[in-house]
């Protein structure tokens, strides 16, 4: 007979491992959207498959290791996403949906993250993936130039 | 014991620190000047490290109402300057005139001569980089060459000679010993390359100097006034309370926190908090046909004033129009078009409207916690908002020399982070907090630095003429300005 201590040990360990299975799985299917998404939007450039892949994975692990915002902040975003304020003047009069603008945003710092710009956006190159794009990564803008020419 | 000191001043931003360059040069050696501060001394090298650019979150020191609103500021030594993106516009001549040259708003109780010779030291001690031409009268050039254009830019000059011009900056066109070059990284707030001016990297020293006592987190709570003069200022330091006099009491900081602690100090006049104002920052995302983008050398790259002075402000506001000049991503409309060969031939620009002050919107003390600024704004006003409806024209009227495909949005931004108002300059007591030279009207010994003084709003971006009439203030405190 099992013992009450052993279910409850038993049970908390089912849900624990089930838990971290769906984290792990969660985490797998991110990345796997994330290739797909990448697949699509850019289909007309030669990817490289390996920096794809990095790619996703460092795009998760950056979305999964997020700080947690304060409560001072998470109060503001709850208020503000409710906030009726300046009606003439809504926050942007963009159509796109939120998954469009993700899907955006994901395509665009891929690109920043890759060699792509920086040889000329050349469509016949094959795009390395450099690292993963970093704003506070000093000169990192593909299309400045500096005052004078060098 | 209280110690006395010839000077108090609170606060490390702009104000204070360009009030204090100037005092310092004519000060005598024995001066003793007290310089508290709120905040921890946030070195580059530990905002680098920590990704942020204060050690205190501003959240915790500001109560908001309005969650539509943001109200941005950064605690801690060189205050603002460690966040600011580093314009430096000087106002226009119509921005002191509005009630008398368009009959709304209030008329500043200075004119833009009494503050031209102050810009130039600023401009100087910033080393900003600027356009040879100009859209306002100007007596010395800027000290470093402008940044170039992006195309779009180049378009606008071409077709708008007289309307469009380089940005004025405080992010470094060239090297200057102490900055790196700006280099369009899009990370003003806490630029990695240390490009743009702030006091840390460039006023420092005059903290180093032996007449000068600095104190971290030193939370001012009041300034004591008896018989008609300020003679204290109460405050917490290393969780006691601390109380020290001067013969001279300088505020500096900034417009949400100086009427906080006159508030708390039990000062009384009916506009002290009241008409706090910023520009309505409105941006927009625009489409362009074959013309590239974000490749100016900086990450705003034109300003355009083809909207700003005329007669059109007695009925709206003035716009001063932006160009933004980075890709990165953190725009919600995204700033790469994701069109094959198309990848940058999308146009960020910012319409930067003035606003009439209104009485409703101000600041209190918060009855949760007195040491927190209670910020309560209701709306921008229809002046404002008049102006921002005529975009959609604006942008034909840019039409005239880019290749507009669509519009792709407008957005109302939630901060323009230029923070106005609250303890109001003017001539008449009745009227207004503090006089001309920013001395309080009824505390002569009391002066309010900062762009809490200004009686309305400017398209144009506050930091300079801040500087600029902190100078203007030390010049009449010294003996050296107009009577």
């Amino acid at each position: 007979m099992i013992s009450r201590r052993r279910l409850i040990v038993g049970g908390l360990g089912a849900v624990g491992a089930a838990a971290l299975g769906a984290w792990g799985l969660g985490r797998l299917g991110f990345q796997m959207e994330i290739a797909s998404i990448l697949d699509r939007r850019l289909g007309f450039l030669k990817l490289d498959d390996g920096g794809v892949r990095a790619f996703a994975k460092d795009q998760t692990h950056a979305t999964f290791s997020k700080k947690i915002p304060t409560w001072n902040r998470l109060r503001y975003h709850m208020l503000a996403s409710g906030a009726s304020s300046f009606k003439r003047f809504y926050r942007s009069s963009d159509t796109h949906s939120r998954m469009g603008r993700f899907e955006d945003a994901l395509v665009s710092t891929y690109l920043l993250s890759s060699d792509f710009f920086w040889n000329g956006s050349d469509e016949s190159r094959k795009v390395k993936y450099v690292a993963y794009y970093d704003p506070n990564r000093p000169c990192h803008n593909p299309f400045a130039r500096p005052v004078v020419d060098a | 014991m209280p110690a006395h000191y010839d000077v108090i001043i609170v606060g490390t931003g702009f104000a204070s620190s360009f009030f204090l360059m100037r005092y310092l040069e004519h000060a005598a050696p024995s001066a003793r000047i007290l310089v508290l501060e709120r905040g921890n001394e946030d070195t580059k090298a530990w905002q680098l490290a920590n990704r942020q650019h204060t050690s205190i979150d501003p959240d915790d020191l500001v109560e908001n109402d309005n969650p539509g609103k943001e109200w941005y500021t950064s605690p801690g030594f060189g205050g603002n300057s460690k966040c600011w993106m580093g314009g430096t516009t000087r106002m226009m001549p119509g921005d002191f005139k509005l009630r008398s040259r368009y009959g709304v708003g209030l008329d500043w109780p200075i004119s833009y001569d009494d503050l031209e010779p102050h810009y130039g030291v600023a401009e100087q001690a910033m080393l900003v980089s600027g356009p040879a031409d100009s859209p306002m009268p100007r007596t010395r050039g800027a000290p470093l060459v402008p940044h170039r254009f992006s195309d779009p830019d180049a378009l606008l000059k071409k077709h708008f000679p007289d309307g469009w011009y380089q940005m004025s900056t405080a992010r470094a066109s060239v090297a200057t010993g102490r900055r790196g070059i700006c280099c369009a990284t899009g990370i003003c707030g806490l630029c990695p390359v240390d490009a743009k001016f702030t006091i840390q990297n460039g006023l420092a020293e005059i903290y180093q100097d032996p007449r000068v006592t600095l104190k971290l987190r030193a939370e001012v709570r009041t300034v004591e006034t008896a018989a008609g003069i300020a003679q204290a200022v109460n405050y917490l330091s290393a969780k006691k309370d601390e109380r020290d006099t001067a013969d001279l009491i300088v505020l500096g900081a900034s417009a949400l926190f100086n009427p906080h602690i006159l508030l708390r100090s039990g000062f009384s006049h009916p506009l002290i908090g009241r008409r706090l104002h910023e520009q309505m920052p409105v941006y927009a995302t625009i489409d362009l046909k074959g013309v590239k983008c974000y490749n100016g050398s900086t990450v705003l790259t034109g300003l355009g004033y083809l909207f700003y002075e005329g007669d059109h402000r007695a009925e709206h506001a003035a716009c001063m129009i932006e160009t933004w000049s980075s890709p990165f991503p953190y725009r919600p409309d995204g700033a790469l078009r994701l069109e094959r060969g198309r990848w940058n031939e999308r146009l960020m620009l910012g319409f930067l409207f003035d606003d009439i002050p209104d009485d409703r919107n101000r600041i209190t003390v918060s009855s949760r916690d007195p040491s927190v600024a209670h910020v309560h704004f209701e709306d921008y006003s229809e002046y404002a908002k008049k102006a921002a409806d005529r975009i959609p024209q604006m942008i034909d009227k840019l039409a005239e020399a880019l290749p507009i495909e669509r519009i792709v949005s407008t957005s109302l931004g939630t901060t323009a982070a230029h923070i106005q108002g609250t303890v109001v300059m003017g001539d008449d007591p009745a009227t207004s907090v503090v006089d001309r030279y920013l001395i309080h009207h009824e505390y002569r010994n009391l002066l309010v630095l900062g762009a809490s003084a200004y009686p309305t709003a400017s398209p144009a971006y506050p930091t300079l003429t801040v500087s600029a009439l902190s100078l203007w203030a030390a010049d009449h405190v010294i003996g050296r300005g107009t009577a």
